[in-house]
């Protein structure tokens, strides 16, 4: 489990999450959601271990030194890692091992295996980075995370830029790696409210850096809570089809 | 420098061109002190120097990722000219290379205390090295004026740079900290090669990134410094090479650092060889040289980059 008590971040006099209680719980799909600048990114990074908190306490990984953190979480940050000049496979296995080894060890070249075929890249593998699109690159990226072999991933917006089918295809691949151990967690950024509806188990809304509503898709993403985080008239209703919600931004 | 075969080449060529010229022409000196206390030690110092400057352009590359980072970025190269400069006027007892090492580790010193005290990005760290650049040529523009001519003409030279030894102590100056800065190199290869990636990236692999670059910046700070110390600040070694290793061999640090390594060796070598029959009987500075060969042969890559 991760937690946060009485956590307040910022970036110096700036103070960007306040007073914050929060449990992360696993063998879930937390997803912060919330408008830009509300907090997301930073409290992120704070429970991977990538900002410290000005008062109030991480427990969980994030306070483990990096040589072990990386056993026990890995992070997709929102700016995509720089390896254009990589081919996907070594993208993956780079990161797969402690980082002392010059040669990948047996476990994570098997790791990585399996982590190109549950994203469906095993084809792409020996393609160069910067010849991938967008979503082919953020899934790729998203693979090394699950060659990391972590029991936490933390992803920052992961499916930002993506087509619906890529971002389905995203999703099915975390969901199916959650499933896989419910010992596993996972805590994801996302801004798409739909994407949130459709796969979140836990939502968790943030406003002004604190939490507005936290609960599962269904408990928090009410028309009230929406507009008064969002502004304007937010407006929610369940797919006659599909078994999920469906909402529908504001007019401008 | 295509393959490892090229790279190879440019190496054992430089090294016999150390070896074997001369004013007097081509060809093993009969003089044994002259093979063994003149050449031999040169040798080893160009070797030494040209590795160690690449090695060092090619950290500060990764760290700032900035490829037109080299070892003087950080304003190591006029503040060590700055600390010779003061210790040829002011503390003639002193050894010039001391000096010079002095004002490398003063400023890089002040770098780091600058980015612990206003927590400096990669951008800034870099602006800061050409605010202390800039102030470290002002001081030696002040003590040219106040040096006296023959001073002034000595203090102007070693800013040239010079790979002229006498003895094999000075060959190890140079040999030595490249040994101890290229194993220390090939050990860190795996998180550098993280590093490259971006930082959070880096670190949520289990890389401690903070301490990671304050090594970095105090290896180099050492290795330069000594290197500058004993063949003075020679430019666009440190530049070009580790650009020459990436073009052939990739970005992966495990292919590329010792193709750096190996190119910035050869290529040391081989200019300081043409240097001593560029205007033989003289000895035309190595540094000149370099620079000369180098600014063009750094555009010709930019070039055939972008076709």
């Amino acid at each position: 489990m991760m937690r946060a008590q009485r956590l307040c971040l910022g970036y110096g006099t700036q103070s960007v999450i306040d007073t914050l209680d929060v449990e992360i719980l696993p063998g879930q799909l937390t997803v912060l959601i919330g408008v830009n600048g509300c907090g997301k990114t930073t409290l992120l990074r704070a429970f991977a271990g990538l900002h410290a908190p000005d008062s109030g306490q991480v427990t969980g990984p994030a306070e483990l030194p990096a040589i072990k953190r990386r056993d026990q979480l890995a992070y997709l940050p929102q700016r995509l890692p720089q390896g254009a000049h990589l081919s996907v496979k070594e993208l993956v296995i780079m990161g797969a091992d402690a980082p002392n080894r010059w040669r990948a060890s047996l476990a994570a070249l098997k790791r990585t295996e399996q982590a190109l075929k549950q994203l469906e890249l095993s084809v792409l593998q020996d393609r160069y980075c910067h010849q991938l699109s967008g979503g082919e690159y953020r899934r790729a990226a998203l693979a090394a995370c699950l060659a990391q072999g972590t029991p936490w991933l933390l992803l920052d917006e992961p499916c930002a830029g993506l087509d619906l089918y890529q971002s389905a295809l995203l999703m099915r691949g975390l969901r199916t790696w959650l499933n896989a151990d419910s010992s596993r967690g996972a805590l994801v950024v996302l801004h798409d409210l739909n994407v949130c509806a459709q796969w979140a188990d836990r939502c968790i809304l943030l406003s002004q850096g604190q939490i507005a509503a936290s609960g599962s898709p269904e408990e928090v993403l009410t028309s009230d809570a929406l507009s008064a985080a969002y502004g304007g008239k937010l407006q929610r209703f369940r797919h006659p089809e599909r078994d999920h919600l469906v909402v529908l931004g504001p007019q401008p | 420098m295509k393959s490892v075969a090229g790279v190879i080449a440019l190496v054992v060529a430089g090294g016999l061109a150390e070896l074997l010229v001369g004013p007097a022409g081509f060809g093993w000196p009969e003089d044994p002190f002259i093979a063994w206390q003149l050449r031999f030690p040169r040798l080893l110092l160009a070797l030494g120097a040209g590795a160690g400057l690449a090695a060092c352009g090619l950290l500060l590359q990764v760290l700032l990722r900035n490829p037109l980072a080299s070892p003087y970025t950080l304003g190591v190269g006029s503040a060590s000219a700055l600390g010779a400069s003061i210790v040829m006027i002011a503390l003639p007892a002193w050894s010039v290379g001391l000096g010079a090492w002095l004002g490398a580790l003063i400023a890089t010193g002040l770098v780091l205390a600058l980015r612990r005290r206003a927590g400096l990005d990669n951008e800034a760290l870099v602006l800061c090295g050409i605010a202390i650049a800039l102030c470290a040529s002002a001081g030696v523009l002040l003590l040219h004026y106040l040096a006296d001519r023959a001073t002034s003409a000595a203090m102007l030279r070693w800013t040239m740079g010079g790979l002229s030894s006498v003895g094999l102590a000075d060959g190890l100056w140079g040999i030595v900290p490249t040994i101890i800065g290229s194993l220390w190199l090939l050990w860190m290869i795996p998180k550098l090669n993280l590093l490259q990636l971006g930082e959070d990236w880096s670190e949520s692999r289990g890389v401690s990134v903070e301490p990671l670059k304050m090594t970095i910046l105090i290896v180099v700070a050492l290795w330069t410094g000594s290197l500058v110390a004993q063949a003075g600040p020679i430019s666009f070694v440190g530049l070009i090479a580790p650009h020459m290793a990436r073009r052939s061999f990739g970005f992966d640090l495990r292919r590329n650092a010792p193709a750096t390594l190996a190119i910035g060796a050869g290529l040391l070598a081989c200019c300081d060889a043409a240097a001593r029959v560029a205007l033989a009987p003289a000895e035309l500075p190595v540094g000149v040289l370099t620079a000369l060969l180098g600014g063009p042969a750094f555009l010709g890559l930019l070039l055939a980059r972008r076709r």
